[in-house]
């Protein structure tokens, strides 16, 4: 039986989709039969990110509806071993798919794989609560921004609800840099609302954008630090312990950004008498 | 994952029902009355927290599920939900949520459904018409809890919550609320008199919520996006941004004075303000109010 691993954000352009796809393929490289499973029906692009899509034929919405069958549907990467993407449908929208199909999806492709890997979309409408209904564990991708770790917090709070226990958060996209100056919200300011475990940090990286565009995966980049990410959080989710190299992200004590933004909104312009 | 689209919890002594969010109600309602009868009596007595996720419930599916606590000696305790529910005025859940409800015979009840119709109504318009205004006070139309005006009187009771509410998340109790865990940004706290909070507030909190000018709301880490008791509404004032720098920040109370909301050190090491949470009753009430300067 292999685990189901969805991964959400709440919030869109966090980065679900490029760590959806790098650590698939980390994992597929590690030797362990993983299947990528985009969820988001009519804005499908983890095929583009994988750079897979000039092979999608069927999508999930044709499997759901039992037009084909899963082995027709998924497709297998020319370059990495054991790694499959499943695509979703580009033309339909996101209730052409049930919960309860996906649940049906879920239970047969762990049958097959040792990962199933459920790339979700944006929003906690349908289209979420699809692809988290199959799944035995969550990862939740936020960038250090106040608008995305609001959302995380939302979505965590609608998993808790929805009995999922196994919770885990990466924090995609930090800037060392802007945290040591105290314009970036910190790993700690962030773990400190959220208050899941930590799987790991994912530096900005502009390379990212280039792999994304050219359908080449961060993790075959030597030079890209997003990818290196990558490549130590999949090893923490096969179990291994790996320590991050010093990290980047400490929290400068009393000037971190939540501190600014606090001067900033209550403390300048502030009218009120008390 | 569990099969049961119910689940049920002891939290405190009390029965936590938690519904699942994507069943319809209908089947929920039979499903609840189904387990009930078959538990054969086993929750007779008990007080039940009913926590509704994300779903909208009208004010009809409240009756409905408190009728059927009622058949089983149940009683509706409190109710836990998220999102800004349209359908549902605080005003009507306080009246379902009054201490009275739970003894109420049959007669009686039909009464309490109108009158919380009528409080239901009345959100919608001005409730609080004659309440003083602070300059920094803003009315409140859409949190202000209704509760029955016997209540004011009587004991408030309160409400252990023992989690972190997360954003969209909210807690509407009729008497005072102890929460044990953090506010986060976007979740929200209401409650008829007192809230004490034993972590961050960063969230917004309204006590007092029934227009109660003497409820406080009380932190250990005070910053909170929004402060409201009774109707007055304020953001964080300025002197607790620099107490809420890091971890170092220390226990406040906000309440209302001279008209504003205030938030101070707690305790303040003047003469001691009594805790009006453990004081609260017939007599106190006047005796309360704080006596410095």
């Amino acid at each position: 039986m292999g685990r189901i691993i969805t991964i959400t954000s709440g919030k869109g352009g966090v980065g679900k989709t490029t760590t959806s796809a790098n650590l698939s393929a980390s994992l597929a490289l590690a030797g362990k039969r993983t299947i990528a499973v985009d969820t988001d029906i009519g804005l499908r692009n983890l095929d583009v990110v994988m750079g897979l899509e000039n092979r999608v034929v069927y999508d999930i919405v044709n499997v759901a509806e039992g037009a084909v069958s899963l082995e027709q549907a998924w497709i297998k990467h020319k370059r990495v071993q054991g790694l499959y993407m499943l695509p979703a449908s580009q033309s339909r929208n996101k209730n052409a798919v049930s919960v309860n199909d996906m649940k049906r999806i879920g239970q047969e492709l762990k049958q097959k794989f040792d990962y199933v890997i459920i790339d979700c979309p944006a929003g906690i409408e349908q289209g979420f609560q699809n692809a988290i209904a199959a799944a035995d564990e969550i990862i939740v991708v936020t960038t250090p921004e106040v608008s995305a770790v609001r959302d995380a917090d939302r979505v965590i709070g609608l998993l808790e609800n929805a009995s999922k226990e196994k919770l885990q958060l990466i924090i995609n996209r930090l800037k060392p840099a802007m945290v040591k100056r105290g314009e970036m919200m910190s790993t700690g300011d962030v773990t400190e609302i959220l208050a899941i475990s930590l799987l790991g940090v994912v530096p900005d990286d502009e390379k990212i954008i280039v792999s994304t565009n050219c359908g080449e995966l961060a993790i075959f980049n030597p030079a890209s630090v997003a990818g290196k990410a990558f490549k130590t959080i999949a090893r923490r989710l096969l179990g291994e312990e790996v320590v991050a190299p010093r990290p980047v992200e400490a929290s400068v004590n009393g000037a971190g950004v939540m501190n600014k933004l606090k001067h900033f909104f209550f403390g300048a312009n502030d009218t009120h008498p008390a | 994952m569990s099969d049961s689209p119910i689940q049920f919890k002891g939290v405190n002594g009390d029965l936590m029902l938690s519904l699942d969010w994507g069943e319809p109600f209908e089947q929920l309602i039979d499903h609840l009355e189904a387990q009930l009868k078959s538990s054969d009596g086993f929750f007779r007595g008990s007080k039940v927290i009913l926590e509704i996720g994300p779903r909208l419930l009208t004010l009809a599916d409240l009756d409905a599920l408190r009728d059927i606590l009622a058949r089983f000696g149940m009683t509706f305790h409190a109710l836990c939900g998220m999102g800004p529910d349209e359908k549902i005025k605080p005003a009507s859940l306080a009246t379902l949520l009054a201490p009275r409800i739970p003894d109420s015979s049959r007669d009686s009840e039909s009464d309490q459904i109108s009158h919380a119709e009528k409080v239901l109504d009345a959100t919608t318009a001005e409730v609080f018409p004659t309440a003083s205004r602070g300059r920094a006070g803003a009315r409140l139309p859409r949190t202000s809890v209704k509760i029955q005006p016997g209540d004011a009187h009587a004991p408030a009771k309160t409400l252990l919550v023992k989690r972190t509410l997360r954003s969209g998340q909210v807690i509407n109790y009729a008497g005072n609320i102890i929460l044990i865990g953090d506010i986060n940004p976007g979740a929200e706290v209401v409650a008829g008199h007192d809230i004490l909070i034993w972590g961050s507030l960063r969230g917004t909190a309204s006590a007092g919520a029934a227009g109660d000018p003497l409820a406080s709301i009380f932190a250990l880490h005070m910053a909170p996006s929004q402060l409201r008791i009774g109707d007055h509404i304020t953001r964080s004032p300025r002197e607790n941004l620099l107490a809420a720098e890091g971890h170092d920040a220390l226990p406040e109370v906000a309440k209302i004075e001279n008209g504003t909301i205030v938030v101070e050190a707690w305790p303040t090491n003047k003469k001691s303000i009594p805790l009006k949470m453990n004081l609260r009753s017939s007599s106190a009430e006047a005796a309360d109010k704080p006596s410095r300067e």
